[in-house]
C-alpha cells in the first residue's frame, strides 16, 4: 500500500507532467518580474506576447519568485526523445530550476551550489553555465546519465566583466557577452573563464537579455529602452573578419527594469515555412537595406494591422529581391500587396508633386526617396515624410522633388504603422513597408510604357530558321517591356526590361535589341545603364552592373543582352522551363537604359523596337550552314529587317521565304513566322506541344487576319495541361 | 541549291543530337493527332498579317475648360469605379487604379496634348486621368478604345 502511495505521488509530482518543448522555437524568451512573467519576443520586429504569467509556485514554497539566468537546452537523444527544457536560477528562492513547455518550474537538486544569486546563464552542449560578477563562472552537467549530473563545477572565481546576460554562438560554441559599462564585446573562455576583448560595440546600458540565432547573429535587449541591437558575429573567426563588431539597432522591444533572455540558438529568426511567417519586407535592392541580413525594413503583421492600400501584406521568410519580389514575381501564388502608393503627377524636378497614399487606418508614415540615385536613402534630403499623420482612406501628400535630383529611374520606400520615429531599416511592431520604383523627370517629358509600367509582353522564338520549327514557340522565350521617354515630341531615351522565361532547344542563341534608325554613336554611354538580376541560391535576385552592351562593330544601335542565353540560367532539366515535370523559377532579368546624346526624331519611337535572337559564335546551329553561322544568323519578328550583321545569303533557304526586295522577312510560304509578340504574360506551350493544341483559337485568329479571337492568348483561351505553368 | 538543301536536311537528321529541340516530338504529335485537328504548320496565314499583338492609338486631351495646365495625364489599363466609402472621411476618389497598369504618363504644360502610344490588342477600355499640381480636383474619363480618341474635359 505504501508503494502504491509513493507511485501516486510520483505521478502527481510536477516532474511527471513536465513536457519538454517539441520544437526549437523561433521566438526568444524574455523573463521579467517577480512573480515571473514569460514573454515571447519576435526579434525580427520587437513584438512581444505573454506566453505565461503563472509559472507556478516552486514546490515547497509559497511563491513563484523571479526566474533569471535562463538558457535553452536544444537536446534530442538518439532515440528522438526531446529533452528541450529551459534552465535557470530562481533568484527569490535561490534554487536552480528547469522549466517545461508550459513554463512550470521544477527545482533541480544541485550539488556544490555556490552561495549567492545568479542572473546570468546559458546552456550549451548539455551544460548550464552561470556567472556573477566578482564571484565566478560555473557550469553543471544536465545529462541525467552522467556521473556528475547537476554537480556544479567552478571554472573561475575571477569574474570582472559587468555582464547581465551572455549567450553561446551556435556555430563556434563560444560564449559572448557585452560589458554593460564599457559596451565592449567579450569572448569568454569556458575552460578558464578568461575573457578576450573584441572591442566596443558602440552601445552601453543594461543588456539584460542576450540571444543568438542560427546564422550567428548576437542580439541584446537593453532594459532601459527596450531596444534590441544586433551584433553580426556570423563570420567571426573566418579570414578577413575582425573586430570591432558594431551593435546595430535592430528592433524596438519591451523595456523592463529586470529581465533575462533565452533562445533556442539553432532556430532561424523567422519560421522557414513561408506560409507561417508574419513579417512583411520591402522589395528594393539590398543596397537600400531590405533583407534580414542587412537589417532591412520589416513589419510584423498582426490582427487589424495598419497597412497601405487595400491588400493585407503577406508574410515572408525574408525579403524577396528582384526576380521573386512582389513586384516582379509572376507566379500565380504571389500576392502583389504593393498597392498603397500612387504617383499621380509623376515626380518632376522642382515641382510640388502629388502622391496618393491609401491607409487602412490612421497611423504614421515615413518615406524616403533616393533622389541622387546612388542606391541608398542616406543622403540629407532623402527622408521626405517623417511621422506624417495619415487617416484611413486616401491621403493626398505633396512631395517637392529637389531641382538637382538625378533624372531617371530610382527607388522610394514607404513605412506605415502605429510607431513613430522608425528609420529606413530595422524592425517595426506593426504596419507595412512598400518599396516603389520611381521615375525622376523634368517638366515636359512623357513616358509611353508598353504594355504598361508593371507587366510584360512575351516574345516567343523558334530557332530552327530557316527550317520550319515545330511551333511549340518556346525555343527562346522572353518577357519584355519598353519605355519610350519623349520630350518635345522626340525620343530622349529608351528603357527596356526583360526576363528569360524559357529555353526549349539545345541550340545556343544570343538575344539582342536593335533600335532601328539610331546609330550606336548616338547613345550617351556615360548615362547608360545595363544590369542583370540573377537568382541566387537563397532565392534572391542579385543585381550586377554589366559592361557596355552596344555592339561596337555595328554602325546601327544594337545592344547585345547576352551572346548565349544558356549562360544565364542553370537547370537540371533537359531544357529550361518547358517541361511541366521539371520546374525552375525564372532566374534572369535585365534592365537596359539607352539615353541619347541628342533627341531622336519621332519616327524612331517604336513599341517593341527590334528584339531578335542570333546564333552563338562557334556553336553548331544546324546542318543548313557550312560552318557555324554565329552572329550572321538572326531571327527577328516577322517582317522586321535583319541587321547589318546578318548574312543575307541565308534568306530563301529551306522553308524561309524572306525577300529583301519585297521587304519580306522571316516568314515561310504559309506566311507563318519564326517568332511572335504576345501582348501579355503568356504561358508558352510545353516542349513539343503544338501551339494550336495549347491555344486552339490561334487558328481562327490567323485565318481571319486578326478580325476574330484577338484574345486567343489569354488565360481563358488556353488548354490547361498543354502549357508550362 | 536544292540538292545541297536536301543534303543539309539529311545532315540535320543525322546531327540533330546537338539540337534535341522539339522536332522529333513535333513529328510524333503530328502523327498521332486526328486529321481534323490542324497543326500550326498547316495553317495558311494572310500575306499581310502581323504576328504582333498591339495596336496604336492617338489620344488628344484638352483641358482648356478646366483652366489649362500645368497638369499631369495618365492612362491606365486596370482600374475600377468604386462607390464612396462614407466611413472614410477622406475617401474622395471614385476611381481606383492599379499603378502598375500605367500605359502613358505625360505632363500637360498648357491646354492640350496629343500622344500616340501602343496598347495590347485585347484591351477594350482605358481610364484617362488628369491631376493638377495646384490642388484642383482630379479629372477622370473612361474611354472605349478606338484608333483616335479625343477628350475634352
Amino acid at each position: 500500500m505504501m508503494r502504491l502511495f509513493f507511485l501516486i505521488l510520483l505521478f502527481l509530482s510536477p516532474l511527471s507532467f513536465s513536457a519538454p518543448f517539441e520544437t526549437c522555437p523561433t521566438k526568444a524568451f524574455l523573463f521579467q518580474g517577480n512573480p515571473t512573467t514569460v514573454y515571447g519576443i519576435n526579434l525580427v520586429s520587437g513584438t512581444d506576447s505573454i506566453l505565461q504569467d503563472d509559472v507556478s509556485n516552486l514546490r515547497g514554497t509559497s511563491s513563484a519568485g523571479n526566474v533569471n539566468g535562463v538558457g535553452f537546452d536544444d537536446y534530442i537523444n538518439s532515440e528522438g526523445t526531446s529533452y528541450r527544457y529551459l534552465y535557470g536560477f530562481n533568484t527569490t528562492h535561490r534554487k536552480f530550476v528547469r522549466l517545461d513547455s508550459d513554463f512550470q518550474q521544477t527545482e533541480l537538486v544541485v550539488s556544490n551550489q555556490p552561495d549567492g544569486t545568479f542572473y546570468v546563464g546559458d546552456v550549451y552542449d548539455r551544460h548550464y553555465y552561470f556567472y556573477r560578477k566578482n564571484k565566478g563562472l560555473y557550469k553543471m552537467n544536465l545529462d541525467d546519465t552522467a556521473t556528475n549530473y547537476l554537480v556544479v563545477q567552478t571554472i573561475s572565481t575571477s569574474a570582472t566583466r559587468n555582464f547581465t546576460d551572455f549567450a553561446f554562438h551556435p556555430g563556434n560554441g563560444k560564449l559572448y557577452g557585452i560589458d554593460n559599462s564599457s559596451g565592449i564585446l567579450y569572448e569568454v573562455n569556458t575552460d578558464t573563464g578568461a575573457t578576450t576583448s573584441l572591442l566596443s560595440t558602440g552601445e552601453t546600458g543594461t543588456f539584460g537579455a542576450g540571444y543568438f540565432d542560427v546564422n550567428g547573429y548576437f542580439y541584446v535587449s537593453r532594459n532601459q529602452d527596450g531596444k534590441i541591437y544586433r551584433v553580426d558575429l556570423s563570420s567571426i573567426g573566418s579570414e578577413g573578419d575582425a573586430p570591432p563588431y558594431t551593435a546595430v539597432e535592430f528592433a524596438a522591444g519591451p523595456l523592463s527594469g529586470q529581465n533575462d533572455g533565452a533562445r533556442c540558438a539553432n532556430a532561424p529568426l523567422i519560421d522557414e515555412d513561408e506560409g507561417t511567417s508574419t513579417i512583411d519586407f520591402g522589395d528594393a535592392p539590398d543596397t537600400y537595406l531590405t533583407s534580414l541580413a542587412a537589417n532591412g525594413a520589416r513589419h510584423e503583421i498582426i490582427t487589424n494591422n495598419p497597412f497601405l492600400g487595400s491588400i493585407v501584406p503577406d508574410g515572408e521568410v525574408d525579403a524577396r529581391l528582384g526576380l521573386l519580389s512582389d513586384d516582379v514575381n509572376n507566379d500565380d501564388s504571389n500576392t502583389d500587396d504593393e498597392d498603397g502608393i500612387a504617383f499621380v503627377t509623376g515626380l518632376a524636378r522642382g515641382l510640388n508633386n502629388i502622391i496618393l497614399v491609401t491607409a487602412s487606418t490612421s497611423g504614421y508614415l515615413q518615406a524616403w526617396f533616393d533622389w541622387n540615385r546612388d542606391g541608398d536613402f542616406n543622403d540629407d534630403n532623402e527622408q521626405v515624410f517623417s511621422d506624417q499623420s495619415l487617416i484611413a482612406g486616401s491621403n493626398s501628400l505633396v512631395v517637392q522633388v529637389p531641382i538637382d535630383a538625378e533624372i531617371g529611374a530610382s527607388w522610394s520606400r514607404f513605412r506605415f504603422g502605429s510607431q513613430t520615429g522608425i528609420g529606413f531599416s530595422g524592425g517595426a511592431t506593426d504596419g507595412e513597408v512598400e518599396d516603389h520604383v520611381i521615375e525622376i523627370s523634368d517638366v515636359g517629358v512623357s513616358y509611353s510604357y508598353y504594355p504598361n509600367n508593371g507587366s510584360w509582353v512575351t516574345l516567343a522564338y523558334e530557332d530552327l530558321w530557316p527550317i520550319e520549327g515545330d511551333y511549340d514557340m518556346n525555343d527562346v522565350v522572353f518577357h519584355y517591356r519598353t519605355v519610350s521617354v519623349i520630350r518635345d515630341n522626340k525620343l530622349q531615351r529608351v528603357d527596356i526590361y526583360g526576363q528569360l522565361l524559357a529555353i526549349g532547344a539545345s541550340y545556343h542563341n544570343g538575344f539582342a535589341i536593335r533600335i532601328p534608325g539610331v546609330q550606336a554613336a548616338d547613345v550617351n554611354t556615360s548615362k547608360m545603364r545595363f544590369r542583370y538580376t540573377q537568382l541566387d541560391s537563397d532565392g534572391n535576385g542579385t543585381i550586377t552592373e554589366q559592361d557596355n552592351p552596344i555592339e561596337s562593330s555595328s554602325d546601327e544601335l544594337i545592344a547585345i543582352i547576352s551572346p548565349d542565353v544558356w549562360d544565364l540560367v542553370s537547370t537540371s532539366c533537359t531544357f529550361y522551363r518547358t517541361d511541366a515535370s521539371c520546374i525552375d523559377h525564372i532566374q534572369f532579368s535585365f534592365e537596359l537604359s539607352l539615353p541619347f546624346t541628342q533627341l531622336q526624331p519621332s519616327s524612331i519611337v517604336s513599341t517593341l523596337y527590334d528584339p531578335f535572337i542570333f546564333a552563338t559564335e562557334n556553336r553548331f546551329h544546324g546542318g543548313t550552314f557550312p560552318t557555324h553561322p554565329g552572329r550572321e544568323l538572326e531571327i527577328h519578328l516577322a517582317d522586321m529587317s535583319p541587321t547589318e550583321k546578318a548574312n543575307s545569303t541565308y534568306f530563301g533557304e529551306e522553308q524561309d521565304t524572306s525577300n529583301t526586295d519585297d521587304d519580306r522577312f522571316y516568314k515561310n510560304s504559309n506566311n507563318l513566322p519564326w517568332s511572335m509578340e504576345i501582348a501579355t504574360e503568356w504561358k508558352h506551350p510545353q516542349s513539343g506541344i503544338d501551339l494550336l493544341k495549347a491555344y486552339p483559337n490561334f487558328e481562327n485568329y490567323v485565318t481571319s487576319n486578326k478580325a476574330n479571337n484577338l484574345d486567343w492568348y489569354q488565360v481563358s483561351e488556353r488548354v490547361e495541361g498543354q502549357i508550362y505553368q | 541549291m536544292k540538292p545541297l538543301l536536301f543534303l543539309t536536311a539529311s545532315l540535320i537528321l543525322l546531327t540533330g543530337c546537338e539540337n534535341t529541340s522539339d522536332s522529333s516530338s513535333s513529328i510524333e504529335d503530328k502523327a498521332i493527332q486526328p486529321k481534323e485537328l490542324l497543326t500550326t504548320s498547316e495553317l495558311i496565314a494572310p500575306e499581310d498579317i502581323k504576328f504582333i499583338s498591339h495596336d496604336k492609338i492617338i489620344l488628344l486631351a484638352d483641358i482648356t475648360k478646366q483652366g489649362g495646365g500645368p497638369a499631369y495625364l495618365s492612362v491606365y489599363s486596370d482600374f475600377e469605379f468604386v462607390e464612396k466609402d462614407v466611413t472614410k472621411e477622406n475617401d474622395y476618389l471614385q476611381w481606383t487604379t492599379n499603378q502598375n497598369s500605367r500605359i502613358l504618363a505625360s505632363s500637360i504644360e498648357h491646354n492640350q496634348i496629343e500622344q500616340e502610344f501602343a496598347i495590347p490588342q485585347h484591351l477594350t477600355k482605358l481610364l484617362v486621368q488628369v491631376w493638377f499640381y495646384d490642388g484642383r480636383p482630379a479629372l477622370s474619363h473612361e474611354i472605349t478604345i478606338a484608333n483616335e480618341i479625343s477628350i475634352i474635359f
